[in-house]
């Protein structure tokens, strides 16, 4: 491998090395804020365009529910150093049977600050609680803020006992096919029945 | 005399047996050298495979050619060609006899006991492609109704008892004279015979009776053999797979068995008929008869078959249009065309021409038809699992061959229904005594059993 090419990569990983140890000295560690409805407490004194900060660091992200005019919002705040992030993109999520379903993004305006309307009509868990998830999607240094909160008050379907109706599919079959299966063996067997009964006639009326 | 104390003479005679009587006990007798050698050589056939399945038990189903994509193979083709042939006794006995074909009686006994035989052979193989025996207990543990596989068990248990049933009632009557034939079999044997013949005496109350329950059993055991075909065709058929998910699976299984059936009927006539010298009841026209309906039916399964593959090949469906090149003139062409000239073309065109219908031309047909027959399961099983809708691993050939394993097994399973069908013939006799006498006597100037036909 020649010098010239040797260069440029051995840069690139004393760079990388560098960020690393800056990043583990400097940055806090990522950590998930749980917030129950209460407002974010990070108020927003400088803004810092995102495209200004290029190292990777840990934003610092709660999130938050509010009423505004009869209309519940979600919102999340991100922070870096306690100043609010302008420009970042983040998505909200809300945790459902298999997996996260996502439930819309915006982007932090001059106080950090995104907010998405709050669906009230999904179904939470037994209690009511839903687990919403905020996560920072851009800028790339900024991506591995997020927070995550559980939220009460959401409508709360009432166990089924019978969740999986009978079906073809499902573990208990139609009732119908059941009846029709039974009945086809039960035609069946009671004619060998009755041929084992003219059997033992047979041989009793020698 | 009436009609019942003729019977009762004609059923139940006691002493030395008569003419028909002796001709046909005679099947029972000793084995011959050649027949001693045959019994050996198909017994060492037998004990082969169950080596071949010891082995596979112990090393698994990775002994064998089957993999995840085919989940299954000789294996299945075996079950569904034996399913076929069980149909059999059913068509023979039960709707002959319902019908009134009174030329029937020489040769109800045999499909009858081909159908037991078929079945005891279809139902392990099941069993062997499994691959863990203890395994098939889950069927019933975790069994569910929807699923045409467990329709499949309930239906074949059904069948298989039912078939069991109906071999049984009209063997009384036959039982009851081996039971009186004093001296001249084993003291086990006299006492199985006395045990399953049931006190028979002939009496007008036991006719009824065995009538009555005959009839039973010949009415209900039709649709249970429908049954049985059908349901073996949906577990074919309920899967989403190019070639398989088709309406017309379930009455071409039945068709299929239907043809593959008689073919083995005529296959065993011809056999019996040469070694145990039963030409005066096995006759050109019962030969005749059956050909003319393999015939029949042969036409109606080419036009079930022709009929599944046109709406295929005209929906030019991606996975339907591969599937079908690789069995008209990729990897599956050669059994394919095998099939269709060995196991259609050929025995059709012998069964229709009038110079071939003799019984050399009948029994070559049926041959053929059940060569064919297994070769058409193979081309249904098989290149269906080499076409998946989701695709291959990237440079992984699907192509299935047998190993020495299945062959083995397979091999013992063909030498073990042969084995039961020989030694079936001779411990009880292999043609219905009693029905054939009934049936001379009711004709009215027949001498001897050859008038009901033109002996070779």
């Amino acid at each position: 491998m020649s010098s010239r090419m040797q260069t440029p990569i051995l840069a690139a990983l004393l760079q990388t090395a560098v960020l690393c140890a800056m990043v583990s000295a400097q940055a806090p560690p990522s950590r998930m804020t749980m917030t129950m409805t209460e407002p974010a407490t990070s108020p927003a004194t400088q803004p810092t365009p995102a495209a200004q900060t290029a190292p990777a660091m840990t934003p610092r992200v709660t999130l938050e529910s509010t009423m505004e005019e009869g209309q519940k919002i979600l919102h999340a705040a991100v922070t870096v150093d306690g100043k609010p992030v302008q420009s970042a993109t983040v998505a909200f999520y809300v945790r459902r049977t298999f997996g996260n379903m996502l439930l819309g993004q915006d982007q932090t305006d001059d106080d950090g600050t995104a907010a998405i309307p709050f669906p009230t009509d999904l179904p939470g868990m037994p209690q009511g609680e839903l687990q919403v998830t905020a996560v920072v999607t851009a800028p790339p240094q900024y991506t591995s803020g997020n927070a995550a909160a559980t939220f009460t008050g959401a409508p709360v379907v009432p166990a089924s006992a019978d969740a999986f109706p009978r079906a073809l599919w499902a573990p208990q079959a139609p009732l119908m096919l059941i009846v029709i299966i039974l009945a086809i063996l039960a035609a069946v067997w009671l004619a060998y029945v009755y041929v084992g009964v003219q059997l033992l006639r047979i041989r009793q009326r020698r | 005399m009436s009609q019942a104390s003729g019977r009762q003479q004609l059923s139940h005679a006691s002493g030395p047996p008569d003419g028909v009587a002796g001709d046909l006990l005679a099947t029972i007798g000793p084995l011959r050298p050649a027949g001693k050698v045959c019994v050996a050589s198909l017994a060492a056939v037998v004990i082969w495979g169950a080596i071949a399945y010891v082995w596979q038990l112990r090393y698994g189903l990775a002994v064998t050619a089957m993999n995840d994509y085919f989940s299954w193979g000789i294996y299945i083709i075996n079950f569904v060609f034996f399913i076929g042939i069980s149909m059999a006794g059913t068509l023979i006995s039960a709707m002959l006899r319902l019908t009134g074909a009174s030329w029937r009686q020489p040769i109800t006994r045999m499909a009858e006991g081909i159908t037991l035989f078929a079945l005891m052979i279809a139902g392990p193989m099941v069993i062997i492609d499994m691959g863990r025996p203890d395994r098939f207990f889950s069927v019933f543990r975790y069994g569910r109704l929807q699923s045409p596989i467990l329709w499949d068990v309930l239906s074949l248990t059904t069948y298989l008892v039912g078939s069991l049933l109906y071999l049984y009632l009209p063997l009384i009557p036959d039982l009851a004279l081996l039971r009186d034939q004093s001296g001249r079999f084993s003291l086990w044997r006299q006492r199985m015979y006395r045990a399953l013949a049931l006190g028979w005496e002939g009496t007008p109350l036991q006719h009824r009776l065995l009538e009555r329950g005959v009839v039973v059993m010949a009415v209900v055991i039709i649709p249970v053999a429908i049954s049985i075909h059908t349901v073996t065709a949906w577990i074919f058929g309920m899967t989403l797979r190019p070639g398989w998910h088709s309406t017309i699976l379930g009455p071409d299984f039945v068709v299929g068995a239907l043809y593959s059936g008689i073919a083995a009927v005529i296959t065993a006539m011809a056999l019996f008929r040469t070694f145990f010298g039963l030409q005066r009841y096995l006759t050109v026209e019962h030969f005749r008869k059956l050909g003319l309906l393999l015939m029949v039916v042969g036409l109606i399964y080419l036009y079930f078959t022709v009929n599944g593959f046109i709406g295929s090949e005209y929906v030019t469906e991606v996975v339907e249009t591969q599937l079908l090149a690789s069995i008209f003139q990729g990897s599956y062409a050669t059994q394919f065309w095998a099939m269709a000239g060995i196991g259609m073309v050929i025995p059709i065109s012998l069964l229709v021409i009038p110079w071939t219908r003799t019984i050399a031309g009948i029994v070559s047909a049926a041959v053929l038809v059940n060569i064919g027959m297994w070769l058409m399961r193979y081309v249904i099983v098989i290149p269906a699992l080499s076409s998946p809708y989701l695709p291959a691993r990237k440079g992984l050939v699907l192509a299935y061959v047998p190993t020495w394993v299945e062959w083995s097994i397979t091999a013992g399973g063909f030498a073990l229904f042969a084995l039961l069908c020989i030694l079936f013939s001779k411990v009880f006799p292999i043609v219905s005594i009693w029905e054939v006498k009934e049936a001379l006597a009711a004709q009215p100037g027949m001498a001897g059993p050859q008038q009901g036909g033109t002996p070779a």
